[in-house]
């Protein structure tokens, strides 16, 4: 992969001692409906461009990072 | 010395070290320097291989690791550059396929049968006709083995490498990057294909040769350089890794045969240098027609005099050094060709001319002859109007340089065509990348040198390194423009003859080009994809050029004069050297080997390696119904949760609330993910305040500290996860005699009022400290004991030892299977699938409706009221069944779901199961149930409602 993400425990690593952990997104609150839960759970942006997301070092520390990366570039910048 | 040339300073070999090795049941001897390629060129050889479609003889063009033509077998390993590789003792080499005689050479004769594309349009129809010759022609191709395991296993190692600059290539440019930038204080590693530096200059005759050693001593006195010699870079990720693959690190075969170093650096400078473009004309691929830089090698690295008379051909000046040189090592050079109208420089004229050597300018190459090797050549002027042959051993021949480019691709850069220079040369390089010396087209030694120390600069820039130095401000200017190559003039009608090879891998000719282009192939990657060419073992690093260049002549509107992709690898790795690292590791449980010892039958089961049974899995059961037995559950996942947060983030995954655990009692939950599914079930035990010992099934144990990372992970909580999965090993004692047992080596107080079920203490077992439970899974009085993992066999031992008397008899996971489902106990992931909630899987009653920050509860509540979709349900069929796991529950025609878990019981004499299956009204009491297994039978069962065994529970109350 082309880009390298910054762990805060661990640097500058290669993304392959990651796991991708999907877009970030905002759990629905106690009272949200099936349809607000489906849209959350089912559906995802899919952006081309940046976007935010979680990845798992799961060959590093064993943290989750939020990562903002551009899906088309790869470019990844501080948000 | 035999049959070498006479000792000079320019070689590498040492005649002195003989070093001995087989080729085809015969003795060579070779020197410790050679390679496999050069030994047999001195010995003589002058076939290599068979070509690939039409099984021409074919020997080394290059002996640079560009082509594909001397690849053979060697020490069982298939397809090795034997030019690449250095002799070692004992050596067995065998070509791939009869070079000899080759009764498939018979296919030369039938090329007019084999037009491009052939297999599209002579197989299509009929049909059967293809059936009936697959095999054949799948057997054909020449220089192909059948892959054979190697006699020995094959050591293959990886070397990761984080150097400041990268230097690619050790030619002049690269040498003095590396000498710049180490000088700079920076850590260099300098990767070379060739055993030694120098690159293109070594094997100049003693001039270069003496300029390389200038550098390559003052490159020796830094230890910030590492150099990799015989080490070639495949490929540049876009991460910045490159993969750099040396073969034979070694002189011992056992040691390791091919060893990558996996380079991640700061910068890299690219100084892969430029290479010669076969020359055009027919019949251009006869064993003795070779590029400038191997006749090169062979005098000045390895002392070979090219065989009898040599004729050379090219379009440039270098052509002319290169005959001068070969004369003064006393070879028969009987004429140069040139191609330009201005011919050769004057001065190279007139020292040919000296030596009565013939030039013949405004010729060029049209056609050879000869069967084992080139015997004769048409020399043809370029007007066509005069020809003649002219009696020759071998051919020098080139149409100019190439860059070697393919790692520029890999980067990014496109190669772009200089009309002016007939050149590629590449658009901007990605930041941190320079590229340096006869890559970029220079051919002025000094020239080459100052335009390496800039790509250095550059680097050190890249890096932050300070240049604002006075020995930086010293490195004069590099601003020399590169040096024009003149393209071959070709003579249509002669030259591109059917056997005109372009790309020598795949046996494509000019005429295959053409008539692909013809049929409207002709943009440069679907001409490649259609023709093959530049797709064979070289990876166009021979033929890549000149079928641009032909391309574009037959097409000038197109002619952009693009070059094919460039992917990983550059040159062939073998399948070994990509797998070091990536073994195989089936994990094992601390008690493995004391269960083999007692007749255990292992099964590999996902990661872990796992006892099937004993012997006999029903009678394992019987026994643990009637006496005890005695099973291995170390593969549960295990973890130790502690922390000031850790009762919030357990709450959180589990469905059942955590806060009313308290003191010894176990605590069995159910955990789903968000969408409700239930996906682990375990058992939870309350060591201390705030401090958990939680178990999870044996699948989820690699995924638990993610998971519970996963659910704090926007929380600032406070909570530690310990992974003891492999520090416990796990004993299950059941059976109503276990107690028993277990008294034996305990002193603590177990008796059902002491440790009743659901409860749990620590005490020493056999003098084991180990946390003992009581659970109820296998349907018995049931002990869960957990101790270190180092004490595990001990203890499993002493246990057995106590039990042995009173019938006790240790159980597999078929057995565990038996017994689990006699009590109706569902395993997430066996019995539920990833779209089963947790009240499809029957355990609703394990939500907690009042805790509000369960995952999964709000989608479990939103779905409380809506019809389910699919159930797990419990069925029995009397007697043994042969229906197995997998098998389809239907109605009529219509499938309804299928069978998860199935197994006899040998104590209830039933087939007993469960399967996951949609609603329907048979699953009442009564009901039956009809399963479609073997493609095409039926069985009926019926419909059950678990447990099968002691519905009350009494037994695991005792």
């Amino acid at each position: 992969m082309a880009f390298l993400i910054d762990c805060p425990n661990c640097g500058r690593r290669n993304p392959y001692e990651f796991r991708f952990g999907g877009e970030c997104k905002e759990a629905p609150g106690p009272d949200a409906d099936l349809n607000t839960w489906c849209e959350y759970l089912y559906f995802n942006e899919n952006m081309s461009g940046f976007q935010q997301e979680w990845w798992y070092h799961n060959m590093g520390c064993g943290d989750w990072v939020k990562v903002r990366r551009n899906t088309v570039t790869h470019e990844i910048t501080e948000d | 010395m035999s049959g070498r040339l006479p000792d000079s300073p320019t070689q590498i070999f040492d005649p002195k070290k003989p070093v001995k090795i087989h080729f085809r049941g015969r003795s060579i001897t070779a020197f410790e320097g050679d390679t496999v390629a050069s030994a047999l060129l001195a010995a003589g050889v002058d076939t290599f291989s068979r070509s690939f479609k039409y099984h021409r003889r074919r020997a080394p063009a290059c002996l640079s690791g560009q082509c594909s033509r001397c690849t053979m077998n060697v020490d069982g390993r298939m397809h090795i550059k034997t030019c690449q590789t250095p002799v070692r003792e004992g050596m067995v080499v065998e070509p791939q396929g009869p070079i000899a005689f080759d009764p498939a050479g018979a296919a030369d004769a039938f090329s007019w049968a084999m037009p491009t594309g052939f297999y599209y349009k002579m197989f299509y129809k009929p049909q059967w006709f293809w059936k009936l010759v697959k095999e054949v022609i799948r057997a054909m191709p020449g220089n192909m083995a059948k892959v054979k395991a190697l006699p020995a296993k094959a050591h293959f190692d990886s070397i990761n490498l984080s150097p400041d600059l990268l230097v690619i290539g050790g030619g002049l440019a690269g040498m003095e990057a590396a000498i710049t930038a180490a000088d700079a204080g920076v850590r260099v590693v300098i990767v070379e294909a060739d055993p030694q530096l120098g690159g293109f200059e070594a094997f100049q005759a003693e001039a270069g040769f003496r300029r390389t050693q200038a550098s390559i001593s003052r490159l020796a006195a830094f230890p910030n350089i590492t150099q990799l010699t015989g080490t070639r870079v495949t490929a540049i990720y876009p991460d910045g890794l490159a993969v750099c693959m040396q073969e034979s690190p070694s002189q011992s075969a056992q040691d390791c045969v091919e060893r990558s170093y996996l380079v991640r650096a700061g910068a890299t400078v690219i100084a892969t240098g430029a290479g010669s473009m076969p020359m055009v004309f027919a019949h251009n691929d006869r064993p003795g027609i070779i590029l400038p830089e191997a006749a090169q090698r062979m005098v000045h690295l390895w002392g070979i005099k090219p065989k009898g008379r040599v004729l050379l051909a090219g379009g440039d000046d270098h052509i002319g050094e290169v005959a001068l040189a070969l004369y003064k090592q006393g070879v028969d050079v009987v004429g140069v060709v040139d191609f330009r109208e201005a011919g050769l420089r004057k001065d190279l004229q007139s020292a040919l001319a000296d030596h009565g050597i013939p030039v013949w300018s405004s010729y060029t190459l049209t056609d050879t002859r000869g069967r084992r090797r080139v015997t004769s050549a048409t020399v043809t002027s370029i007007d066509g109007l005069q020809s003649k042959r002219v009696r020759c051993d071998t051919i020098v021949a080139s149409s100019g340089r190439y860059p070697r480019h393919k790692l520029l691709g890999q980067i990014g850069a496109r190669m772009l065509y200089d009309a002016a220079l007939n050149f590629y040369l590449p658009e901007q390089l990605p930041a941190n990348y320079e590229a340096a010396g006869r890559l970029l087209g220079l051919e002025d030694p000094n020239a080459i040198m100052r335009q390496g120390a800039h790509a250095a600069i550059n680097a050190l820039k890249h890096l932050g390194v300070d240049t604002n130095t006075a020995k930086v401000a010293a490195v004069e200017p590099a601003d020399e423009a590169p040096m024009p190559v003149t393209l071959q003039p070709v003579i249509e009608d002669v030259q591109l003859k059917s056997k005109t090879f372009v790309c020598y891998c795949h046996d494509v000719s000019a005429k295959n080009i053409e008539q692909a282009i013809d049929e409207g192939f002709d943009k440069i990657e679907t001409c490649k994809r259609y023709t093959t060419a530049t797709q064979g073992a070289c990876q166009g690093g021979m033929c890549e050029a000149n079928f641009a260049h032909l391309l574009a002549r037959k097409r000038p509107a197109l002619s952009a004069r693009v070059l094919p992709t460039t992917r990983p690898p550059v040159t062939s790795m073998s399948l070994g050297a990509m797998a070091v690292g990536y073994h195989d590791h089936p994990q094992v449980s601390p008690l493995y080997h004391t269960q083999l010892a007692h007749g255990g039958n292992s099964l590999r089961m996902g990661s872990w390696i796992r006892m099937v049974d004993f012997g006999d899995h029903e009678a394992e059961s019987l026994a643990v119904h009637s006496t005890a037995g005695i099973c291995d559950v170390s593969m549960f996942g295990k973890f130790r949760v502690f922390g000031p947060d850790a009762e919030k983030l357990l709450n959180r995954i589990m469905t059942r609330n955590i806060e009313k655990l308290n003191g010894n009692s176990t605590f069995y939950y159910t955990a789903c993910n968000e969408e409700g599914v239930l996906v682990d079930d375990g058992m939870a035990l309350k060591m201390g305040e705030q401090d958990y010992f939680v178990t999870t099934t044996a699948a989820r144990a690699a995924v638990t500290e993610e998971w519970l990372a996963r659910w704090c992970r926007e929380e600032n909580w406070q909570v530690n996860v310990v992974n003891v999965t492999d520090t416990k090993a796990g004993i299950s004692l059941a059976g109503p005699m276990a107690r028993e047992i277990l008294s034996k080596l305990t002193e603590a107080d177990i008796s059902g009022e002491a440790l009743p079920f659901q409860k749990w203490m620590h005490m020493e077992v056999a003098g084991v400290k180990a946390i003992v439970s009581r659970v109820g899974f296998v349907g018995e009085l049931n002990y869960e004991l957990f101790c270190p993992a180092s004490q595990g066999p001990y203890l499993w031992d002493a246990i057995m030892a106590a039990g042995k008397p009173l019938g006790l008899v240790p159980f597999g996971i078929e057995c565990l299977n038996i017994c689990r489902l006699e009590k109706g106990h569902v395993l997430p992931g066996i019995d539920t699938d990833s779209f089963t909630n947790l009240f499809e899987a029957s355990m609703g009653w394990a939500l907690d409706r009042n805790k509000t920050e369960t995952v999964g509860k709000a989608m479990l509540d939103l779905t409380t009221h809506q019809a389910i979709k699919e159930r797990v349900i419990a069925f029995s069929i009397e007697g043994r069944s042969p229906v197995s796991e997998g098998a389809l529950v239907v109605d009529g025609t219509q499938q309804l779901g299928r069978v998860t878990s199935i197994i006899y019981s040998p104590l209830l004499k039933k087939t007993i199961g469960f399967a996951l299956v949609a609603p329907h009204d048979n699953w009442v009491e009564g009901g039956t149930v009809t399963f479609w297994y073997d493609s095409g039978r039926e069985a009926q069962a019926s419909f059950a409602k678990p447990p099968f065994y002691d519905p009350k529970g009494q037994r695991i109350r005792m």
